[in-house]
């Protein structure tokens, strides 16, 4: 018995050593920020923990793992999203509302802020879609992985991704043309 | 070649993950690409959306953050450990008892007080005793 805990301990630390950082990179994305996203990667490696008796192998560990890991930030991105206001506008706005002044340096400063803010966009897109954009772009999951993960049929992992990528790009329009 | 057909292929293209592969348009696409404004504008606000996406790096884990998951880890595992404590604990007292009951037999065959069989039988009604007190003494201390 002891020996079956301590199996139990030292398999879950190799398993916070592999997938911790990539969780905690699932959850930044899916929920914007910094906080929300550790308290995410908690509970998820307190579920990992709790339910690995439970895990049966009739799915790959990381699959396993990352249908923890969606599932937890999904719930908490549609709890964050029903209370939140539309963060939106305050991201789409450039600095000061200076709508339109900005001069060329300015303008190639807040061009390189696209990156960042792409990564911002994310987390505003239904949990759905930003999990599939995810786990596609930064995960480099495949169609058929994440469609094991979230449990969905290839073709609406597709439509996903492709949804969620439009709204992406009207998003980022809509901050291009402030400048 | 419509504006829909047009916008389908290049979905389709997006999940080959390659940006490069655009270099390769057919020539189909091609032509509609340098004949449509609208479909022009959307190839390269998705080609630019692609590169950002296929650009996202990870974040480092905060540190804090590591700390509390290993920590976690090692709760876990001290979980673990009053449970090997009672295994211990749970061996040394039946050696102990082995060892008194060797002493007891010795003492009295020894002089010659008992006979073999009654020491047997003698023992044999203490081991019960002595693994009442053990089992009382795992609880006590675990």
């Amino acid at each position: 018995m002891a020996r079956k805990e301590e199996l139990r301990a030292s398999k879950y630390s190799d398993i916070v050593d592999l997938y911790s950082e990539r969780v905690f990179n699932l959850a930044i994305r899916m929920l914007g920020n910094r906080e929300d996203a550790e308290e995410a990667t908690q509970d998820v490696f307190m579920r990992v923990y709790k339910s690995m008796d439970g895990f049966r192998g009739d799915s790959s560990l990381s699959t396993w793992i990352w249908r923890i890991a969606a599932n937890v930030c999904i719930t908490r991105s549609k709890k964050k999203k029903a209370n939140a206001v539309s963060l939106e506008n305050s991201l789409i706005d450039p600095p000061d509302g200076q709508v339109g002044t900005f001069s060329g340096q300015e303008r190639a400063l807040y061009r390189t802020e696209l990156a960042g803010a792409v990564k911002e966009f994310i987390s505003m897109l239904p949990p759905n879609e930003s999990t599939v954009v995810t786990l596609f772009y930064l995960e480099e999951l495949s169609y058929e992985e994440i469609s094991e993960i979230l449990k969905m049929p290839l073709g609406t992992v597709s439509i996903t991704l492709h949804r969620g990528k439009a709204r992406l790009r009207e998003l980022l329009n809509g901050m291009e043309s402030h400048l | 070649m419509k504006c829909n057909e047009f916008r389908d292929k290049l979905a389709e293209m997006d999940d080959s993950r390659q940006v490069k592969m655009r270099d390769k348009l057919p020539s189909e696409m091609t032509d509609h690409l340098e004949a449509c404004r609208d479909c022009s504008e959307y190839f390269f606000e998705m080609e630019n959306l692609q590169r950002l996406l296929m650009g996202m790096g990870r974040e480092k884990i905060p540190s804090g953050l590591s700390l509390k998951l290993a920590r976690l880890a090692e709760e876990n595992s001290r979980y673990a450990s009053p449970l090997s404590a009672r295994a211990v604990s749970t061996r040394l007292i039946r050696v102990t008892i082995a060892a008194v009951l060797v002493w007891v037999a010795a003492a009295l065959l020894a002089p010659g007080i008992l006979q073999p069989v009654e020491v047997i039988i003698l023992l044999s009604a203490m081991v019960p005793m002595f693994e009442k007190m053990g089992r009382s003494l795992i609880s006590d201390n675990v």
